[in-house]
């Protein structure tokens, strides 16, 4: 206490001792074609050079048409999803429907930007259908700015993973005329194996992506989930 | 005799010992139109008579899902009774984010029975004009009907009717007690059905547009469409 009065008097600059966020590493991402959208995200969680389970979903359904993944801060992208969940029950008993991907998406935002001044630690990505049925993902930063986007990457393997994605799924602006879909003109089984070579190829080189990578398909007929192996070192 | 001096407020009793604003708010759950409910630990039945406020206008509804394994029915003042279902709603919600568990029909009573008392004792407020039946399933205890009054007392029953002449669907459904401990839920159905029908006005059949109609099994709420609620009375 005495050296850092010391050390303030100096001119030296005061660190804290103490952090309330940590970084628990991975990668998620999510890709929406025409009638499906794939969200997937792998299952370690690590602090430093330390895995703490092999086996953390990042992962969950928040309502029929909605998927919501998150990296970063672990507790932080949790509480975020349970504060989320509960909205999305009053949502159901005020409105008498499920809350839509498109809501969903923007009560994130507001929830986000409520706590400006102490952020949850926690890269989103919201994987959904919308109301036409087309696959809509929505990608944000951490305190709620957000896009609709065909696809995104969020996490520790963002680096490598998104301009492997920017490469094989560019399409047409939606800006340009005449209108285009710019939806991946990708089938659903390309998708997956795509977004499997893209987590297999992070782990590779990102320490904290590995272990395995879940991925949730969404379309007209529900959500199923696969399972793929990555490297466990 | 002396009833009208000491029934202006919640906060004076009589000399015999009652609360009269008290009593005239269970009055209140007398207006209401019928609900039965019944069953045995593995299923119970909700059951309602539903009325419009004219012909113009809807059918209000009597039966509210709470939460996967709970639903309520209420009679009485609807405004009141809206205020008490968002309670039970929103303490469901509240479980399940702090405990991470299904809210269980017992305290989800007891919660309401708690806001109900504190308005018969305090003078900002007056109590709520609905009487609920809650029922529901919880894992230690399997299936319950619990019924809350105006006064905030909680009772579980083996099976109950509240609302407007509902004496004689009580009589009914105490005359097939021992039947409904061992029945299935077909069977639970077309009893509650039945003693429903016994507090229609004139003994009216039961239209699917008039009644509403709801389940708990296999920890499961599950609120039966008007298609569905046809077929049972078909065949009663």
């Amino acid at each position: 206490m005495f050296d850092a009065r010391e050390d303030a008097l100096a001119g030296a600059r005061q660190h804290a001792n103490w952090s309330p966020y940590d970084n628990n590493g991975g990668t998620v991402l999510a890709v929406a074609g025409e009638s499906y959208v794939i969200c997937a995200g792998d299952t370690r969680m690590s602090s430093g050079y330390n895995i703490l389970t092999r086996k953390f979903e990042k992962i969950d359904k928040m309502s029929g048409k909605t998927l919501m993944a998150s990296a970063g801060f672990a507790a932080d992208a949790v509480t975020l999803k349970k504060t989320l969940k509960a909205r999305c029950k009053q949502y159901e008993f005020q409105n008498k429907r499920e809350i839509g991907c498109v809501a969903f998406a923007q009560m994130l935002s507001n929830t986000l930007y409520y706590r400006r001044f102490f952020p949850y630690y926690a890269f989103n990505i919201v994987a959904g259908l919308d109301a036409e049925g087309k696959g809509a993902v929505f990608t944000y930063d951490a305190v709620g700015s957000y896009e609709r986007t065909n696809y995104s990457c969020q996490g520790s393997g963002q680096a490598l993973i998104m301009p492997v994605l920017d490469n094989q799924l560019k399409t047409v602006s939606p800006l340009v005329l005449p209108a285009a879909s710019s939806a991946t003109p990708l089938s659903e089984q390309e998708a997956i194996d795509l977004i499997k070579d893209c987590f297999a190829t992070a782990a590779e080189r990102d320490i904290y992506t590995g272990d395995s990578v879940e991925l949730w398909i969404m379309n007209a007929e529900g959500v199923r989930k696969e399972e793929m192996a990555l490297r466990a070192d | 005799m002396f009833r009208n001096q000491y029934d202006q407020d919640m906060l004076t009793w009589s000399p015999q010992g009652r609360l009269h604003q008290v009593e005239y708010a269970m009055e209140a759950v007398k207006q209401g139109s019928t609900v039965v409910a019944c069953g045995n630990q593995n299923c119970v039945v909700l059951a309602a008579l539903k009325r419009k406020q004219s012909k113009l206008s809807s059918m209000q509804g009597k039966l509210f899902g709470v939460n996967e394994r709970v639903g309520v029915a209420v009679s009485g003042l609807s405004t009141d009774s809206a205020t008490l279902v968002k309670l039970l709603r929103e303490e469901s919600v509240r479980e399940e984010f702090v405990f991470g568990r299904v809210a269980s029909p017992s305290k989800l009573a007891s919660l309401v029975s708690k806001s109900l008392q504190i308005s018969t004792r305090e003078s900002a407020g007056r109590p709520c004009g609905v009487g609920l039946v809650i029922v529901g399933s919880s894992e230690d205890t399997g299936c319950q009907i619990l019924q809350t009054c105006p006064s905030g007392d909680v009772c579980q029953m083996w099976c109950t009717a509240i609302g407007a002449r509902s004496q004689s669907a009580r009589t009914h459904l105490e005359k097939h007690l021992d039947e409904l401990k061992v029945a299935t839920v077909n069977k639970v159905i077309h009893i509650a059905l039945r003693a429903l029908s016994e507090s229609n006005v004139d003994s009216e059949e039961l239209t699917s547009e008039a009644c509403e109609l709801a389940t708990v099994e296999s920890n499961l709420y599950v609120s039966k469409s008007p298609e569905e609620v046809q077929v049972y009375l078909d065949q009663l």
